[in-house]
């Protein structure tokens, strides 16, 4: 009996993984297959470094922190990015996905964030091993990848769980897209990409910190930096958002999944 | 086995529902004919049980494995080729997708082009494509829609040949609205199911079936008052 359970469970698991896999696989075709593609998506957080950095060094500034002006807005955008890629992308919307009803909605959103992190890791690759090879400065390789690792995971979820609730909102908010593009464009002034939090004076600064992205930038930032100041920092905060949003994001998409249907 | 537990279906821009409290219970390895007029909620009663979509209320139990309504027209995305298309459809199902792509082609007698978008094929292409598709993906149960019928006599040929290969391995459903068609796969041993007002009846008889749909509805025709065979629906 315990038996037959078991084997069930198992053969469900493989059917499970097999329709992760193979949306996992479409995601990946369609995201490099298609002529602009995926690789078109990562021009547009390397235009902003480039603008913000160098009109910074056109006006000669010093770095605000750190030796490099450039890696200083590198590794504030790039986390940013890992935050708005997958919060826009997880759009459950692929016709040809959905027309086998073995994958489920939440398989997609799993494969989604697979095929997000695969492209995501590679584009930090592609960044800071650029700026290291350049020899912009000396502290573009992460001095602690774990936590790296960790900081990217926690923004992932947060972004995966605010993508889930997107998703909902912009199927019955057409316009809704459009305008959480800007929206997350506009909040890389709110979440410490082109300052410190800790240098700004306490009233601005207790504000700001009610944003978990904020969070995720200066997380990121000790990666690199030796003595970020992380009076600010709290890195439970990021994560209890990111589980909020997740429970709130899944509640919703099960509750709404019926009329989402007939949209 | 799957099973409907007061199964209710709504749409939103109908007051009445379309199935109402439907219960219902499938047994492996058995056959079974749906018989109903036009409109009837044959379609969307086969879409609930392979989880195309799900009911308004009630719940389904479904312990094995459902095929999509054979020759099911899905959408896809816009340049989604030929091959993305059945090779999607082989990992998802767990098989080879070389193998899948090739028995498809072989089976439907179809020369294209694998690059092509599924979008840019003709008609007859991609429903002889999804025909033999849905017949070889494996599935315990094979749920056959006669709106999505043959449209031609090559076509008629293919999908009576699969159809009878599929239901002697496989329990199969099918939803129609000849009751010849009815009949004839009620004397290879199917049980006959009436779906009237969104209701579902079993009924041992067929003739007896007909006579009381025609009563009920005046534009359910008698088998004998000379309405040509196969009198598939139009395509929605």
């Amino acid at each position: 009996m315990v038996q037959e359970a078991l084997l069930q469970t198992q053969r469900s698991l493989a059917i499970w993984f097999d329709c992760i896999g193979a949306v996992v696989v479409r995601e990946a075709e369609k995201k490099f297959s298609t002529k602009p593609g995926g690789l078109f998506t990562a021009i547009e957080p390397i235009g902003f470094i480039a603008v913000i950095a160098t009109s910074r060094i056109l006006f000669n500034a010093t770095p605000t922190f750190g030796d490099s002006v450039l890696l200083f807005y590198c590794t504030g955008v790039v986390p940013h990015y890992a935050f708005i890629w997958i919060s826009t992308h997880t759009k459950v919307s692929d016709l040809t996905v959905t027309s086998f009803p073995r994958v489920q909605p939440l398989d997609q959103i799993i494969a989604k964030g697979v095929v997000e992190m695969l492209f995501y890791f590679g584009f930090m690759i592609f960044v800071f091993g650029g700026l290291w090879l350049v020899g912009v400065s000396a502290f573009a390789l992460p001095r602690h990848p774990l936590t790296l690792l960790a900081v990217v995971e926690a923004l992932f979820l947060l972004g995966l769980g605010v993508g889930i609730i997107n998703t909902v909102v912009g199927t019955f908010f057409r316009l809704w897209f459009h305008i959480y593009h800007v929206l997350g464009r506009g909040a890389m002034i709110l979440s410490g990409v082109v300052f410190v939090p800790d240098f700004l004076p306490p009233d601005v600064r207790n504000w700001l910190a009610w944003n978990p992205i904020l969070h995720g930038v200066t997380w990121f930032r000790t990666a690199f930096y030796e003595k970020y100041p992380t009076h600010i920092l709290d890195t439970g905060y990021i994560i209890e958002w990111a589980i909020l949003t997740l429970v709130v994001g899944l509640a919703l998409e099960r509750v709404t999944r019926h009329r989402r249907a007939q949209h | 086995m799957i099973a409907l537990h007061s199964v209710s279906k709504y749409y939103r821009h109908k007051r009445d529902p379309v199935l109402d409290q439907i219960s219902f219970l499938f047994r492996p390895n058995t056959h079974v004919a749906i018989l109903g007029p036009r409109g009837s909620g044959k379609t969307t009663l086969l879409r609930l049980l392979c989880g195309m979509e799900m009911p308004t209320s009630g719940y389904i139990e479904r312990k094995m494995s459902v095929s999509l309504p054979v020759g099911y027209n899905g959408k896809v995305s816009a340049k989604t080729t030929v091959r993305q298309f059945l090779g999607f459809a082989a990992r998802v199902h767990s098989i080879g997708a070389d193998d899948l792509t090739a028995f498809v082609l072989k089976t439907a007698d179809l020369q294209i082009d694998l690059k092509q978008p599924l979008n840019e094929l003709l008609g007859i292409e991609r429903r002889r494509l999804n025909y033999v598709l849905s017949y070889a993906l494996p599935a315990d149960c094979y749920l056959f829609d006669e709106s999505i019928g043959p449209r031609s006599r090559a076509d008629a040929e293919l999908f009576d040949r699969l159809f009878k290969l599929r239901s002697e391995t496989a329990a199969t459903v099918l939803a129609t609205s000849s009751a010849r068609a009815a009949h004839s796969f009620c004397q290879r041993g199917a049980e006959l199911y009436l779906l009237f007002d969104g209701q579902l009846i079993r009924c041992p008889n067929v003739n007896r079936a007909v006579r009381d749909l025609h009563r009920l509805s005046r534009s359910f025709p008698l088998p004998d008052n000379g309405d040509g065979d196969p009198d598939h629906e139009r395509p929605r």
